[in-house]
């Protein structure tokens, strides 16, 4: 049961509510407004636990739970009353909420723990910190965020193994898939069952053999015998064989095309059964398939009455052909299922243990790991007591797009916290047409489920909206007709704000041009003509329209609304959306002609950028100077700027020597171009610092002395300079990164990079040309989720989805506890006929998301949507060009000025004096050590003695063994009897061992000892190192006069009056005196 | 106690005393004590002040000796509270590593605690033993925890009991030892009264809270705090220490004593984009204050990465700092050499460790000895493909060296000498720092100060451990290292300098100019406990310390640092494009400021670090060189041709420069290497004259290829050879239909080659290495085997001017050409069009070699087709023209 919204009662914090909301309607004002209410109405902060779908979104509603609590903290009490008014505070409970509302900022960020905002995995992996015990799990099991590449190691390791046990089962199913699908299939085949192991683990719980588990499930879907080959039992059948011939004869009267037919046909009923079945599908059916024509019209005639017969004939093999198929479809499907479920869980069991091995776990561990446990009643109690916080109130954002595992997980959780509290409240708020995360396993119709749930349990009504405050009114009017007729959308309306909000609204329709230059002329000279780009398709003309358009028509002509009022458009105005990246380099090559600025998504964008691939290579040339590839690279870029001509001479054709050993010549001969000197004497400083500097010292030395940052500025398109600058940032911080991890070298750097290339999923996204850079957004349509733009473009080329393929089928409703079925299917052609209804599911499920995406891509425009693709291949084009075209909508916005962007000063450059010095560690020897331990027999020895653990010293110093031979030495030493005046108590007043002083400048100066006598005071220096066994006296005085001379000034400043006399005692027991 | 208000020290109780607001907490305590204390001058040396470390107390020392003005004080005795009881302790504790030990031999057996790691849970539950021995807590903690939670974490309390029972009962952990110095530092002081201070201790546990009670028993006993009266602190104090009475009201009384912002020119904020950002702001921030003539700067280091930014940034103006937070032994150099042998020896020479090994000067000698011969073993390794096995490294190395060079022998003699039984870990550890030693590892280590720290570490544990007789196998082992090296820190002391990178804790009671607080971020400040094995609730009501108790430490000890001097908070706002919030500190701060001075905290903006500017490079653009005639090659195959033709730019990189890509050692065999697996086999079949006749023929390709195959890593082999199977049927037949027709084979693997006169270079030869040449008759037949689709093949064939291979090969042959693609069955030729006019393709080339010779630049033509897998984009710098 839906109802409107009804704010007052979505936003009472006593009630639970469930909000259906449609693009751009203030989901985060509601969510955050429901925070508040719960705050005031007295929740405190730690009961709070609000989830959405990305850390973006968690960190950007903190952010603005945060500023609404400022503006309740400082504001007046005019605008704090009208801002809770705003949120259906009731008026006569104001005055009485007023100074709790100023208290709530402090309450909660001093709250320990506050409200948790987080993910679905956030919240997962604190769960699983909190109780590893139950979980099984190591602490602090660090996320494993680069699975592929773990995964692909592994995989290549078993692929390997089996390969070498060709009779293990392993060994025939590798085999006899190989055969079957190839091997790239194969890869593919593996890869996407690691990809669906929560499906894989949900499916086989419990089972103690999951893959025969599996299989017996799927046997009896198939055909009841496997093991006999149709094809033979058919040419085995006479009457089939007599059907055969029949129709191969009656053929054989009809047009020149079916005689030929007709005599293959019957000559086939000569040859081996599957070379005749060959035969037979290919002159009787087609494609596989029944024709749709039986028999030409003359053939008709001639057969006359015998046509029937024909007919029958024709009909009965048909259908035993297309039994055939069945089967052999069937067959497959097992075999792939056995050999492939085998190989699955295997290869599953192999990364489980290398992931143990390094004590990591990933996502879905994660996942599954945190789900059990929250469906776990035996560890229920337990559990609770180990978090922090009491939730007790729950918010959910994004909800569409939970997976049917979290579902079952949540639900469990809900049901048994809402049994023990009935206090417990739950505010949900989604939108199943924004669910665009199946390929992560998303579920849009677990929303309804979950909805379905609260109204159950926690008596929560659903309430829809469908006005947005986002979009101007001309594009609600567009988009409600291409969504006509989806199921349950109602028509959006636009919000009474918004009501004069210019809006425009286009489709741009591309054809691939015609070149008029056709193919190149023949013997083309290469030196003067290009070759032509191999296809121009659709997507290039596209790609050149939309940087043209932008360019001519928009930027810095239409007006867009800001705070300010209207303003001319700007790059950072643009959002850009694709489906998939695949033809996302068109888009921005054509930008770049433009002189347009844009940042992109483009995966592994930084380390495919020129900018970043010159760095890997100075470091691959560091490293191996013998890589002239590389060299050259380092050489051409902007880093040294050289010329071809330079190159030339390094690489001289012919020449003995090329390469790092010539430049390093040429560096040094006369007239040597000063690029190249540069390059060669910068490279050598650089590669002297190599297997000592980690790699981000290293490049910020390669920044400092290269001036990377100002040269590539110098040498790029002034377009291009934010996302160059923003790059080179972003790889400098990657090796910050990695010189945190464990055992860095800068071997290991280049290799974490090479893999980060090639592992889509990990690789780093390109610098954010931030700054607030004003720059085009060139955007997935899943990358902007959340995000809006006054103008959006969404690029269409002629995407289309491939399908599937070598994949698996694990349907799983929201209601269930686990999938329904589990298993790996080829193609589409091979689908069988048991599975189809799952099949036409998921197509119906994939439909609904294509819609979806469609969806979110235009309630992305604030003011201007343009929709632009192959006019002949994109559906969505179509789809809402033929909207449009009876609409009559503006196609551009109202011009404006431009308004100047107000110039940010340079920064000033950072001046200082110079400060600190470099010194060498003090490596303490064992000669240092044995001084030490010798000091201190001397400080316990000789009286008044000091409590010195000398044991306890000797074995810290290393020197247990020596303990008693130094300990002796130092007793000796103190029974000289002409020391004994200084160490034998009778002979003075009082001695101080080790007399700590502080000079005027707070300074600790340590004197060895300090005899008093009545009428003079004597300081003794332990002079009894090896250092001072080779100098005679005078040295030793030389050596140590000035430091005795400020000891003498402390003590004379203590004990002013008497005379200080000094005097270093040797090892011998000779004192020297030094006179003053 | 309110601000600055002074109390009489009270004898026989433990005593609080606030001190003045107004100055730096060093100060203030030296102040005091000599107000206090006048009498005894100039010897205070019948005085104790426990400090929090061993630098606050240099910087105590220096503040009494500047208060008292004289020629030399006898200081009191100045220490921090575990140094001074460490001086009397007596024996030591088990050593950690032992302990840790032992009770990883007990968890080890116990089976349900299934698949947990053994050694984390051993240091979770080690680390919270002494947490309750040092509350005092240990013997009845488990019926403490009955008590409060019956019917739950049985397993907790289980682990406990237990842990308490085997390590913790005799007495002999650190805390227990810890204590009993106490205990005796109390009598000695119960002996001989005298007055004892502390400041800013930092949060006590039980033990140490009963030790000054203990003392305050039989002498004055006093706690110096600071005071919160003074402007500043009152400010930090309302923002950060009360949430009574509301916010506002706080902020209108402050701006009522303090019409000005105390803090408006003493503190600023950095809320930076992003991480070059924030180091820059606190860059330009601490060389403003070096310009001030602040010295002793404390740089705290809540967030690393942006810490050691920083430090990189300062380095460029010569502004050194001095690093005392310390690095995990793992993140050393020294560290990752010890990790790259344990990895050779573990899996046999991968050649990346392999290779990084050889080119470390800390094994083996000087690195520069063997440069060379390294840098050779590498491209050998690279050409040969072998990634891995000393075998084949060692045949490898003396087919291109004609022996093994010295230090790879000796690396696998190390390997071979270090004996994988299972084993203690001291005896494991024996047996590395053995094949170190034969490595002639250990001098280079030992003068590398975190080398040094690790034989060091090694030498400890293996005293630490040497009654452990529990067995490890290699990989637990190592696992046990690698979990040590991560625990064990190391510090850089290589830098003398008063600017400090430090942390809070130990920026305690320290006395500075000028302070910054890197990483005031949410997640840093105030820091946050990682989650144990018990809840914060369940730590509370146990007494244990608590995230809460923690947070309130951190925020005494920031305050005590920003009241000192100038100060800066910096955090990145922004991680890529994820908002970073900051530290609730900073928005209670700003929160405060605003609400009393109407302004937000001053901003403190990033600054242009140094840069050494060079002469600009010119703009990119797209390249052209011209060439001279004397350094065109003189030989040209077809492919040189087909490059030249695609992009002549290519052309010059690749053949006039002669540059090429490096193969990767471990690449698996790819697409290339399968077609010339195909080659070899075909060869071999055809030359050894293979029946015509289909069974035996068959049977001759498939012992050939199993043959080929044999040789290949067995997974490959497989996939190889279950590609080609089902092909060789077809390609036979293919075969003898065409031998049907007449044509024999002839020859494999042909080099032809013709020679042309070009105007302005001289003769140059166009050459080209046929796959199979048939002949029938007069007439002859060149074939060129193909692993792609014919699709594609028939494409080509539609333009031969612009795909020259087949016409080139016609031409020099003089014979028909023809694709042969093995790629799907059937197999069938596709023959060049017999009307091609092949002489004209091949001519062209003479004619642009004699153009290019002729000054004729080299464009690079950009189009995406070819680009995509080029080699030269570096050089062309495709992307980066300008227009
Ligand atoms: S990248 Fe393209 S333009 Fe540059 S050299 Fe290669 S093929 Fe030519």
């Amino acid at each position: 049961m839906r109802e409107p919204l009804d704010i007052a009662a979505a936003l009472d914090p006593a009630r639970s509510a469930v909000v259906e909301a449609c693009a751009g309607s203030g989901k985060t004002w509601l969510l955050v407004s429901r925070m508040l209410r719960l705050l005031l109405a007295g929740a405190a902060p730690a009961e709070l636990l609000a989830i959405t779908f990305t850390r973006k979104a968690a960190q950007e509603m903190t952010d603005r739970l945060h500023d609404w609590l400022r503006v309740l903290a400082l504001a007046d009490d005019a605008t704090v009353r009208a801002f809770l008014r705003e949120r259906n505070v009731a008026e006569v409970d104001l005055d009485a909420l007023l100074p709790r509302a100023r208290g709530l900022l402090e309450a909660v960020l001093t709250a320990t723990p506050g409200p948790t905002v987080t993910t679905f995995h956030g919240w997962f992996l604190d769960l699983l910190k909190r109780a590893p015990l139950e979980a099984g799990l190591p602490w602090g099991a660090p996320l494993l965020e680069r699975t592929r590449q773990l995964q692909d190691e592994v995989r290549d390791r078993l692929l390997a193994q089996w390969a070498m046990a060709p009779e293990s089962a392993e060994g025939q199913a590798l085999r006899a898939l190989l055969d079957d699908i190839g091997e790239a299939n194969l890869r593919a085949l593996l890869r996407h069952f690691l990809d669906a192991r929560a499906e894989w683990w949900a499916y086989t719980d419990g089972a103690p053999d999951p893959v025969a588990f599996a299989l017996d499930a799927l046997r009896p879907l198939l055909h009841a015998d496997l093991e006999r080959d149709p094809v033979a039992d058919f040419w085995a059948d006479a009457e089939r064989v007599a059907q055969v011939k029949r129709i191969g004869h009656a053929l054989e009267k009809g047009t020149k095309t079916e005689a030929g037919r007709g005599s293959a046909i019957v000559d086939a009923a000569a040859l081996d059964p599957d070379a005749a079945h060959a035969v037979l599908m290919k002159h009787l059916m087609t494609a596989g398939q029944r024709r749709k024509k039986q028999a030409t019209r003359e053939l008709e005639k001639v057969l006359g009455a015998g046509l029937d017969a024909y007919r029958r004939d024709l009909d009965a093999v048909e259908t035993a052909l297309e039994g055939i198929a069945a089967i052999q479809t069937d067959q497959r499907i097992w075999a792939l299922n056995r050999h492939g479920l085998t190989l699955g869980h295997a290869l599953l069991a192999a990364y489980q243990d290398a992931k143990a091995q390094q004590g990591v776990i990933d996502f879905a561990d994660a996942e599954w790991l945190a789900c059990r446990l929250l469906q776990d009643e035996i560890h229920a109690p337990a559990l609770a007591l180990k978090l922090d916080a009491r939730y007790r109130h729950l918010l959910l954002d994004e909800f569409q797009d939970t997976n049917p595992l979290q579902w079952q997980a949540l639900s469990a959780w809900l049901a048994e916290a809402r049994a023990a509290d009935s206090a417990m409240t739950v505010f949900m708020v989604g939108d199943p047409k924004q669910a665009i995360y199946r390929f992560r396993r998303g579920e849009a119709r677990v929303f309804d489920a979950a909805a379905a749930f609260l109204a159950e349990r926690f008596d929560a009504p659903r309430f829809v909206t469908d006005t947005t405050r986002r979009l101007a009114p001309d594009v609600v009017r567009a988009l409600n007709p291409v969504f006509a007729d989806v199921d349950g959308y109602a028509a959006h309306t636009h919000a009474a704000a918004n009501a004069r909000l210019p809006g425009a609204v286009r489709s741009v329709p591309v054809q691939a041009e015609k070149t008029d230059a056709g193919p190149p002329a023949y013997l083309r000279n290469p030196l003067t003509t290009p070759l032509p780009d191999a296809e121009d398709r659709a997507v290039h003309a596209e790609a050149r329209r939309f940087a043209q358009v932008l360019r001519d028509e928009i930027l810095g002509r239409w007006g867009v609304r800001d705070a300010g009022g209207l303003r001319a458009a700007q790059p950072g105005d643009v959002l850009a959306l694709v489906r998939k990246r695949t033809h996302l380099r068109l888009y921005e090559r054509e930008l770049e002609a433009a002189r347009i600025p844009f940042i992109t998504s483009r995966r592994g964008g930084l380390l495919h950028a020129l900018e970043a691939q010159d760095l890997i290579a100075l470091i691959d040339t560091l490293l191996l100077p013998h890589a002239e590839l590389k060299l050259a690279h380092v050489l051409k870029s902007p880093l040294f700027g050289c010329s071809d001509d330079e190159l030339l001479r390094v690489f001289a054709p012919g020449a003995s020597a090329r390469g790092w050993a010539r430049l390093q010549a040429l560096a040094g001969e006369t007239g040597c171009p000063p690029a190249l000197a540069r390059a060669a004497r910068l490279l050598a400083g650089w590669r002297a610092h190599v297997g000592t500097l980690p790699a981000h010292d290293l490049l910020d030395r390669v920044y400092f002395e290269g001036d990377v940052e100002a040269r590539y500025a110098a040498a790029v398109p002034e377009a291009m300079r934010p996302q160059v600058a923003a790059n080179l940032r972003a790889f400098l911080q990657l090796a910050l990164t990695q010189d945190g991890g464990r055992y860095p070298t800068l071997a290991g750097f280049v290799r974490e990079l090479a893999s980060l290339i090639d592992d889509t999923d990990a690789a780093p996204g390109e610098g954010l040309a931030a700054d607030g850079e004003n720059a085009v957004r060139l955007l997935t349509i899943h990358g902007a989720k959340g995000l809006e733009a006054p103008i959006v473009w969404l690029l269409g080329g002629s995407d289309h989805d491939k399908p599937a393929h070598h994949a698996v089928l694990a349907p799983w409703p929201p209601d269930a506890a686990r999938p329904l079925h589990f298993s790996l299917f080829a193609t589409k052609a091979e689908q069988g006929a048991a599975r189809q209804p799952w099949f036409e599911d998921e197509a119906t499920l994939a439909a609904r998301e294509s819609d979806n995406l469609l969806y979110v891509a235009l309630t992305r425009a604030e003011q201007a949507l343009i929709v632009s693709g192959d006019a002949a291949k994109n559906a969505w084009l179509a789809r809402v060009d033929a909207a449009w075209q009876p609409l009559g909508l503006p196609a551009e916005l109202p011009a404006a000025p431009a308004r100047p962007p107000a110039a940010a000063a340079p920064p000033a450059p950072i001046v200082a004096p110079p400060v600190g010095r470099r010194v060498t560690p003090d490596t303490a020897g064992a000669e240092a050590a044995r001084g030490e331990l010798f000091h201190a027999c001397l400080e316990t020895l000789a009286p008044p003695g000091a409590a010195r653990d000398l044991p306890a010293l000797a074995a810290r110093l290393g020197l247990a063994d020596e303990l008693p031979a130094i300990e002796a030495a130092a007793r000796a030493l103190l029974v000289h009897p002409h020391l004994a005046r200084f160490f034998d108590p009778v002979h003075y007043q009082r001695a101080r061992n080790e007399w700590t002083l502080l000079d005027a400048d707070g300074r600790v100066q340590r004197i060895d000892r300090v005899v008093e006598f009545d009428d003079a005071v004597w300081l003794i220096d332990y002079k009894t190192g090896a250092d001072s066994l080779g100098l005679d006296d005078a040295r030793l005085i030389e050596r140590h006069r000035d430091q005795l001379a400020a000891y003498r000034a402390l003590i004379d400043a203590l004990h002013a009056g008497k005379p200080v006399h000094a005097a270093l005692l040797r090892a011998d027991g000779r004192l020297v005196v030094v006179p003053e | 106690m309110g601000p600055g208000q002074e109390q009489a020290e009270i004898p026989g109780t433990l005593n609080r005393l606030a001190l003045p607001g107004d100055a730096a907490l060093p100060e203030a305590v030296a102040r005091h004590l000599l107000d206090v204390h006048a009498d005894r001058l100039p010897d205070l040396s019948g005085l104790t002040v426990l400090v929090p470390n061993q630098r606050a107390g240099r910087d105590l020392a220096r503040a009494l000796a500047r208060a008292a003005g004289r020629g030399a004080l006898v200081p009191p005795h100045i220490t921090p509270l575990k140094r001074w009881a460490a001086e009397v302790a007596r024996g030591r504790p088990t050593p950690q590593a032992r302990r840790q030990a032992r009770l990883y031999g007990v968890l080890r057996r116990e089976a349900w605690l299934g698949d947990v790691d053994r050694w984390a849970l051993a240091d979770e539950l080690l680390a919270l033993a002494d947490e309750l021995s040092a509350a005092r807590l240990g013997g009845d903690i488990a019926s403490q925890l009955r008590a409060l939670h019956p019917a739950a974490l049985d397993r907790e309390t289980a682990l406990i009991e237990a842990v308490w029972q085997a390590l913790n009962r005799d007495g002999d952990d650190p805390q227990a030892h810890y204590a009993a110095a106490l205990d005796a530092l109390a009598g000695e002081l119960a002996a001989a009264p005298r007055p004892l201070y502390g400041y800013a201790l930092g949060p006590l546990t039980a033990v140490e809270t009963q030790f000054l009670a203990r003392c305050a028993e039989h002498a004055p006993v006093t706690l110096l705090e600071p005071g919160v009266d003074a402007p500043l602190a009152q400010a930090f104090h309302a923002a950060w220490q009360c949430t009574e009475p509301p916010l506002l009201t706080r902020a209108k009384a402050l701006a009522q004593t303090c019409p000005v912002s105390p803090l408006a020119d003493r503190l600023r904020v950095a809320a930076a984009p992003h991480l070059e950002a924030e180091a820059r702001a606190v860059a330009a921030w601490v060389a403003a204050q070096l310009q001030a003539g602040h010295r002793a700067i404390a740089l705290i280091a809540l967030d690393r990465e942006t810490t050691r930014r920083v430090r990189a940034l300062l380095e460029r103006l010569d502004v050194l700092a001095a690093d005392e937070t310390g690095w995990t032994l793992s993140t050393t150099a020294a560290a990752a050499v010890v990790d790259r042998w344990l990895e050779c020896v573990a899996n046999d020479f991968p050649h990346v460790e392999l290779l990084d090994l050889l080119k470390s000067p800390f094994v083996l000698g000087d690195p520069a000895a063997r440069q060379d011969t390294v840098l050779a073993f590498e491209l050998a390794l690279r050409r040969q493909g072998v990634s891995q096995g000393a075998a084949d490294m060692r045949r490898l190395a003396q087919r291109t060296f004609g022996a093994v060079p010295d230090g790879l022998a000796r690396l696998f003699a190390a390997r071979e000498g270090f004996a994988r039984k299972r084993a203690p870990l001291a005896a494991w550890l024996a047996r590395l720092v053995d094949s170190l030693a034969a490595l002639d590892a250990l001098a280079p280590l030992s003068a590398d100060a975190a080398g040094a720290k690790l034989l060091d570490a090694f030498a400890t544990l293996r005293r630490d451990l040497d009654d452990d007789a529990e067995l490890y196998g290699f990989a637990e082992w190592r696992r046990w290292l690698n979990r040590t090296l991560e625990s064990l820190s190391f510090s850089d002391t290589g830098v003398d300098s008063p600017v400090v990178l430090t942390s809070l804790p130990a920026a305690r009671g320290r006395r500075f100019d000028a302070v910054a607080v890197i990483g005031a971020d949410a997640r840093h400040l105030p820091p946050r406990p990682a989650p144990g094995l018990f809840s914060q609730a369940t730590r509370a009501r146990l007494g244990l310390p608590t995230a809460a108790d923690e947070a309130a430490a951190a925020t005494a000890d920031l305050m005590q640092l920003l009241v000192q001097g100038p100060a800066l908070l910096s955090w990145r706002a922004w991680n890529d494009d994820e908002p970073n919030p900051a530290s609730p500190l900073v928005l209670r701060l700003d929160a405060l400021h605003r609400a009393a001075w109407g302004a937000p905290l001053p901003a403190q903006a990033a600054g242009a670090p140094p840069a050494r500017p060079s002469a600009p490079p010119a703009p990119c653009r797209e390249p052209a060189p011209s060439v001279a005639p004397a350094q065109l090659p003189r030989r040209y195959s077809p492919t040189a041709y087909q490059t030249l033709l695609d992009c002549p730019y290519r052309f010059f990189a690749r053949s006039v420069l002669g540059l090429a890509e490096l193969d990767e050692a471990d690449e698996a065999l790819d697409k290339r290497d399968y077609g010339n697996a195909l080659h070899r086999i075909l060869q071999r079949f055809h030359d050894s004259d293979p029946p015509r006749e289909r069974a035996a023929a068959l049977a001759r390709l498939a012992a050939l290829s199993a043959d080929e195959f044999a040789a290949l890593p067995a997974y490959t082999a497989t996939a190889w050879a279950s590609r080609w199977r089902p092909l060789q049927a077809a390609y036979v037949d293919a075969w003898l239909a065409w031998a049907a027709a007449g044509w024999r084979y002839q020859s494999g693997e042909t080099d032809f080659a013709v020679p042309v006169e070009v105007a302005g270079v001289g003769e140059v030869t166009l050459a080209g290495r046929v796959d199979r040449v048939d002949a029938r008759g007069e007439a002859r037949a060149v074939i060129d085997y193909k692993t792609t689709a014919a699709q594609r093949l028939k494409k080509q064939l539609e333009q031969p001017d612009e795909a020259v291979q087949l016409p080139v090969y016609a031409w020099l042959t003089d014979a028909a050409a023809a694709y042969l693609p093995i790629d799907e069955a059937p197999i069938a030729p596709l023959q060049l069009d017999g009307d091609t006019d092949v002489a004209a393709i091949s001519l062209r080339l003479p004619e642009l070699i004699a153009a290019l010779a002729a000054g004729v630049p080299l464009p690079a033509h950009g189009v995406d087709g070819v680009c995509a897998h080029c080699e030269a984009r570096g050089l062309c710098r495709k992307g980066m023209w300008h227009a």
